[in-house]
């Protein structure tokens, strides 16, 4: 837990240092509100960090916090960002619908519910935003158009 | 005044547009990612056809219950419907988990009414003054604000006050993100044409929010109020508790409501801010301010009061003056044109009677609207019993979806998904997620107010008279709620407090 906190306040001080380089080459007024936040953001993150590694330790900071059920709904999210942004939202959307309640759904009637959600999906996406309200999805770097 | 009233009333065919825009401006809100902005522009090629009277009380009940509708994703599901919302998630969502997403609706419901209705009677009362109440408030007055916003973000970190401080500063430097409004100037976007217009608002608070807690739920594996102790049974139960919260934090709402209902004057400010102001003001009087982002019902009633109060304190500059208060009224006002309304300072003296309707209908459709909602309020809650196999892949899919409507940029969703990563660590290590959001919220009005406060009065706005009355209310409240917290943050258990 404490090891996480301090890598992720070392993570977030590499970005506010990045920031900082970044503005650095504007005017004042440009580079002012930024160059504030990044520079009170890395001051504080670098405190975090300092706290976290002098802090002593206790028996919850030795064991592992993230593991494999952390990794599987990271990945499912992924995959549907990935799966939209390869076939659009209506086949895309659709697909993942399926293939996420089929992996992760129990019982006889899995592919079934799966099948469901890929309609629903398909009709959400397809009859409700594009057709009733008229907004433009997008299509998918695979697909035309 | 009353001649408005009788208007409304006698006019069946009025009534039905009201009825008829109320759950329609509901469905707008509750789809994340729409609001109200896309609910008026979706229905102006159907205005053509009608008359005045009836498209004004079409149009200002449409755009009032948006943020009714939207309590229903951001309670049951963590996706704040419209950008407001964002301060009901904390406290909303909890208590859905915890099984009393009817009590919350029920709350946000009543609350959302009476702030509706007292934005109204504000806007009744204030008309007449509008324009010297205006002139009492400036780019110092307006900075200052957002800067008691951000420190206010802080101090709600609790015990995690360093984390929170970091998140808010984090939040703060991607507000920065995109195109400089004064000089042109491309900042933090390394090169990016997407990221010109800056960091969207729907994409940060969807990967810090939503994806996280949905995340969160395919680890458990459990329905979003699993073992919650709360069966069917308890709907009515939850319904009554719903509207004996409304009376008994009824000062509360009346509070919110009046700020919501200022701060919807003041243009520039908008409901995101004022939201949050009333969610801090909600924390800051409650007599157990640890409870806030568990759960707690003031956390929900406090901002959904000033998200429909606002409505009404909108449209004093945007009726009375011509000028529009935030860009959804200036869409309002453009709607108006096809109608024969010509938007400016003597709209309300031309179309006097019109307005007086306008404001009768605002109120009208915000009771309509509540009561929909709790009449729904217990079948909607069943979301929150569902297998979440079945809602996870929809909120995924739905909140890409809100994404990119609201920027109509593909390269938004690996922004998201990048920015999701963030969100999970940072709810995983229990670091506070609402001064990110708040940063992000307020930074551009911040950083716009202090350029143009020191280009027109140097260093020295901050010894305008309401300035300085400001500064001192402003340090004496966030001194005082920050020894209210460390005090009362010393009975929590380690951790309970920092996960906000």
């Amino acid at each position: 837990m404490r090891r996480a906190d301090t890598v992720l306040a070392l993570a977030l001080l590499l970005g506010f240092g990045v920031a900082i380089l970044d503005v650095s080459g504007y005017r004042w007024q440009v580079a002012l509100g930024p160059a504030l936040a990044a520079g009170i953001g890395a001051l504080l993150a670098a405190a975090q960090v300092i706290r976290t590694t002098m802090a002593p330790g206790s028996p919850e900071d030795a064991r592992p916090v993230y593991g494999r059920h952390d990794l599987a709904p990271l990945a499912w999210f992924l995959a549907a960002v990935a799966g939209v942004l390869l076939l659009g939202f209506t086949i895309g959307g659709g697909l993942y619908a399926f293939l996420n309640v089929l992996a992760n759904g129990g019982g006889r009637r899995r592919l079934l519910r799966a099948a469901l959600a890929a309609a629903a999906a398909v009709l959400l996406f397809a009859l409700v935003f594009e057709t009733l309200l008229g907004v433009r999805l997008y299509r998918g770097v695979l697909l035309p158009g | 005044m009353l001649q408005g009233l009788v208007t409304l009333a006698t006019d069946p065919w009025l009534l039905l547009w009201l009825a008829a825009a109320v759950p329609i401006g509901m469905a707008f809100g509750a789809i994340p990612g729409l609001g109200g902005k896309i609910a008026l522009i979706s229905v102006m090629p159907f205005l053509a056809g009608f008359d005045l009277v009836a498209g004004c009380v079409f149009l200002i009940s449409l755009h009032a219950v948006v943020h009714t509708g939207a309590a229903v994703p951001t309670i049951l599901l963590g996706i704040p419907g419209t950008g407001p919302s964002t301060a009901v998630v904390l406290d909303g969502h909890s208590m859905a988990r915890r099984g009393e997403a009817t009590r919350a609706m029920t709350a946000a419901a009543a609350a959302s009414a009476i702030g509706g209705v007292i934005g109204a009677v504000v806007l009744a009362a204030v008309a007449p003054f509008a324009l010297g109440l205006m002139r009492l408030v400036s780019y110092p007055e307006i900075f200052l604000l957002t800067v008691f916003g951000l420190i206010f973000s802080a101090t709600l970190s609790g015990q995690a006050m360093v984390k929170g401080l970091v998140a808010g500063c984090l939040g703060l430097t991607l507000a920065f993100v995109g195109i400089e409004s004064v000089f042109g100037v491309q900042r933090l976007t390394y090169g990016a044409v997407f990221l010109w217009d800056g960091m969207d608002l729907v994409v940060a608070v969807l990967a810090l929010y939503a994806i996280p807690e949905m995340m969160d739920l395919a680890r458990t594996r459990k329905p979003i109020a699993a073992g919650a102790g709360y069966g069917i049974e308890a709907e009515p139960r939850q319904i009554r508790t719903g509207l004996i919260d409304i009376l008994r934090h009824r000062w509360l709402v009346f509070r919110t409501s009046m700020i919501g209902a200022i701060v919807g004057i003041i243009p520039g400010l908008g409901g995101d801010v004022a939201a949050w102001l009333c969610y801090g003001h909600a924390v800051q009087t409650s007599r157990t301010p640890e409870r806030f982002g568990h759960g707690a019902v003031e956390g929900v009633i406090g901002p959904e009061a000033a998200n429909n109060s606002k409505e009404g304190g909108a449209l004093i500059p945007t009726l009375f003056l011509g000028i529009p208060g935030s860009s959804g009224m200036a869409i309002l006002l453009v709607a108006l044109v096809p109608l024969g309304v010509s938007p400016g300072p003597h709209l309300a003296l031309q179309f006097g009677d019109i307005v007086w309707v306008m404001v009768w209908a605002l109120v009208l459709s915000n009771i309509l609207a509540a009561v929909m909602l709790v009449l729904m309020a217990s079948r909607l809650n069943a979301l929150s019993r569902v297998d979440p196999v079945l809602i996870i892949p929809f909120v995924y899919l739905l909140a890409l979806a809100s994404a990119y409507i609201s920027t109509a940029e593909w390269q938004f969703l690996a922004l998201m998904a990048v920015l999701s990563l963030v969100g999970y660590a940072l709810m995983r290590q229990r670091w506070p997620r609402a001064p990110f959001v708040i940063g992000l919220i307020l930074g551009p009005a911040a950083e716009d107010a202090l350029i143009k406060s020191l280009s027109l009065w140097g260093p020295g706005f901050l010894f305008r008279p309401v300035s300085i009355l400001l500064i001192v209310f402003l340090l004496a409240t966030v001194v005082q709620l920050a020894r209210r917290l460390s005090s009362s943050s010393a009975h929590v258990p380690r951790g309970h407090d920092e996960a906000r």
